[in-house]
């Protein structure tokens, strides 16, 4: 029997746009660009009823004086369907659960989308998930404590320290093996280190004064992001950057939160 | 033997030039001074009245008179003083035009009856004179004198087309509301210019007759579509699994008719069939400078497509404009509402890259992405122009397209997320105008260009290295324009476009 895998599937254009599933950002799009990405959710997925949400902001217009509208080619549009292995991520195959459409003549200001959809169940075994146990953060609290375990990790990354983030993402990784028991936790510790094992590496150096804690996962996540909106663990180059002019680019998404009393990787 | 009037004319440039220059010295030859040719007058011969007359088929009578140069009128407005220059009647009449194969039809002459008088009568003989001569650019055909008598009526046509190259597109070949179809004559009634009552004498009066073509146009543009070309490649990593092109294919629908009777156009035609193979030319170069595994090419383009009508030609004003002047009319109405480039250019590619896995024979990444590019113009053109409006009409035009991108990758039960990216700015741009005037034919000149494209693949895990691939990035240097030109334009050389009009 063929196996079969829910995908989020998510373009986005002249609009600032953040997707979520289960109130976790998967993806963001900037108005600079055109972007079209599937993105697998075994991992993001909880029995029974499961959320989608767009979040989009106009982006500023060109002339500050004259009145807000969008783009001519603003548009977005995010769906979660399920395949079959192997088949074509088309923008209309699988079976669709959700999806989600830029809304015509809607006023050009922030908004939001949301959608639900049901687990499809059957794909993968688990759908429990150490961040949807975990305790609920609070960032006013507990953001200095958060603080600290960033700037650890961000020492660690400029340390290369392979290990520290496989201990980090150990639980994360283990849920993972899960979910693609084709890959196979051996290869992912492999893989990690390989990521870390770069001969010019130029990380950012950690700086509290950039990190900015943003509550994911209703609240039992903190994504760990830079002052730009780009991930907090990051060389200095940009993300997507020319592989052929920084071969050694290389960024670490990171949402932390508490797995038996102690912060972690969890996604 | 040139008179009088003709080198004052000439040496003060105070009139056309053509048709009139001073005998050329003979080397050891001594000249005569024409001064010393004319006899030193006394008796009281002055130029009196000069009318120019013209009745067309409708029976409408034109006619100018004056009895006092235009210089010492101090009714004129400068408008009126700007139309005479340096004459004293201006008469605009509408006729035929002249053909040079008059062999397929007898071209309808308009007769113009004009006279004047001197007086008292001139001692010597000379006065009154009537001088009928051809002036201005290309003016051809001998003056005509009439001493002392009545003149007769002079049949007269509008200019033949130049036959020259027209830089502003095939339609001002028929653009009769330029100058170039003008014909013009003078007319001038001489005297002594010698008065005993102590007034200023009038030594000539003259008039110009301008005869501009009776020809009506009508264009009716209303459809030219060409599409569609599409190329697939067996390699690419999809179904399309047949090789096969399809040719360009033009439905029409114009028409532009002179009096009613079609002519040819078939070189404007052709003009939007070259248009279109110069964009099929400019995005091969593309096809063929994209790294691929596998390539599928697609081109919708429609250029002028919709519909650019109107009329124009020249008519008689049903009065004068003046008891100097009267003009004819040149009219022109033209609305255009089109589609100037209407193209979509679709390229999809493919990406084939795996990661061996280290610890089994399964590569630990495995994509296999199609990736869809699709480029979209659209430039509108939507305006009316009349001749009711004072200046030369000119609408900016410019249009961003747009470049989406939509990689299509496998479903894989390896939690790779896939993506691609194409920056907002790229795709093509077109930047032009549109124009239309008394002396243009409506026209369009402007160019397609590319905005460079970098079309960026990412595939990722959490437990892999990103792989990020720049698969498209066009043009990596300066490349000419998709399209630079006119339309309606004119591809024939300059030789053939010197082809006088049937």
């Amino acid at each position: 029997m063929t196996e079969t895998i829910a995908y989020l599937q998510f373009y986005a254009s002249h609009l600032f746009t953040e997707v979520r599933v289960n109130d976790i950002p998967l993806a963001r799009v900037l108005p600079s660009e055109m972007k079209t990405t599937a993105i697998p959710l075994r991992a993001y997925l909880l029995p029974g009823q499961n959320a989608l949400t767009v979040s989009v902001w106009p982006a500023a217009a060109a002339d500050p004086a004259s009145p807000p509208q969008w783009p001519g080619q603003a548009d977005f549009h995010a769906r979660v369907a399920i395949f079959d292995d192997g088949e074509w991520l088309e923008p209309t195959g699988g079976q669709q659960l959700a999806e989600l459409l830029f809304p015509a003549g809607i006023a050009p200001a922030p908004f939001r989308r949301d959608a639900t959809f049901m687990d499809p169940g059957g794909d993968s075994p688990g759908r429990d998930w150490a961040w949807s146990r975990a305790p609920v953060l609070d960032i006013a609290t507990q953001g200095a404590a958060i603080a600290a375990y960033a700037t650890y990790l961000a020492d660690r990354f400029a340390q290369q320290d392979s290990g520290a983030f496989l201990d980090a993402t150990a639980t994360r990784m283990a849920e993972d093996a899960v979910c693609y028991p084709q890959v196979g936790i051996a290869e992912m510790r492999y893989g990690t280190a390989q990521r870390f094992a770069a001969s010019t590496w130029r990380p950012l150096p950690a700086d509290p004064g950039r990190l900015v804690l943003q509550p994911a996962a209703g609240g039992r996540l903190v994504e760990l992001l830079g002052s730009d909106g780009l991930p907090y663990l990051r060389c200095e180059t940009q993300a997507a950057g020319d592989p052929a002019e920084d071969p050694d680019y290389s960024e670490f998404r990171a949402f932390v939160g508490v797995e038996n009393g102690r912060f972690a990787v969890l996604r | 033997m040139a008179s009088w009037l003709d080198f004052l004319t000439w040496s003060t440039g105070a009139a056309p030039k053509a048709g009139f220059a001073p005998a050329t010295p003979v080397a050891g030859v001594s000249q005569p001074c024409v001064l010393a040719t004319r006899p030193v007058q006394t008796e009281p011969c002055d130029a009196e009245e000069l009318w120019i007359s013209s009745t067309d088929d409708k029976s409408l009578v034109q006619r100018v008179s004056t009895k006092l140069p235009a210089i010492r009128d101090t009714g004129l407005t400068p408008a009126q003083r700007a139309l005479l220059g340096n004459d004293d009647l201006l008469i605009q009449i509408v006729a035929d035009r002249l053909r040079v194969n008059a062999g397929r039809q007898n071209p309808d002459k308009r007769k113009v009856t004009f006279d004047g008088r001197s007086s008292p009568s001139c001692a010597h003989g000379l006065h009154t004179k009537i001088i009928w001569k051809p002036v201005g650019a290309g003016a051809t055909g001998a003056p005509q004198e009439w001493i002392n008598s009545c003149p007769t009526p002079v049949e007269v046509l509008a200019g033949a087309d130049q036959g020259t190259m027209n830089p502003l597109g095939f339609l001002q070949r028929f653009w009769t509301t330029s100058n170039s179809f003008k014909r013009v004559w003078r007319v001038t009634v001489d005297s002594c210019g010698v008065r005993s009552d102590g007034k200023q004498p009038n030594h000539w009066l003259r008039g110009r007759v301008e005869v501009v073509p009776n020809d009506a146009f009508e264009l009716t543009w209303t459809y030219v579509k060409a599409k569609e070309w599409a190329s697939y490649d067996s390699r690419t990593p999809d179904s399309q699994s047949d090789s096969t092109k399809k040719p360009y294919q033009l439905s029409q629908g114009i028409s532009l008719k002179r009096n009613g009777v079609e002519l040819d156009i078939t070189r404007m035609i052709n003009s939007v069939l070259s248009t279109v193979s110069d964009v099929q030319k400019a995005f091969k170069s593309f096809q063929d400078n994209v790294p691929k595994v596998g390539f599928f090419a697609k081109l919708d383009i429609s250029v002028m497509e919709g519909s650019l009508t109107g009329s124009w030609g020249n008519a008689a004003r049903l009065k004068p404009d003046h008891a100097r002047i009267w003009l004819a009319e040149p009219q022109f109405t033209i609305t255009a509402k089109l589609k100037v480039f209407d193209l979509t250019f679709e390229a999809g590619f493919g990406v084939d890259w795996r990661v061996a896995g280290f610890f089994s024979e399964k590569p630990t990444l495995e994509i296999v992405l199609k990736i869809s590019l699709v480029l979209t113009l659209e430039v509108p053109w939507e305006a009316s122009y009349s001749s009711a409006r004072p200046k030369t009409l000119r609408s900016d035009l410019s249009a961003d397209g747009t470049a989406v991108v939509q990689a299509v990758g496998r479903a894989g039960i390896m939690g790779v997320v896939i993506g691609a990216s194409v920056d907002v700015s790229g795709g093509i741009k077109f930047s032009g105008a549109a124009e239309c005037g008394m002396d243009r034919a409506p026209f369009i000149e402007g160019k397609v260009e590319w905005k460079k494209i970098t079309v960026t693949v990412r595939a990722e895990s959490p437990w892999t290295r990103p792989y990020v691939n720049k698969v498209c990035e066009w043009p990596k240097h300066a490349v000419a324009p998709i399209w630079e030109g006119k339309l309606p334009g004119d591809s024939a050389a300059p030789a053939a476009i010197g082809k006088p009009l049937p």
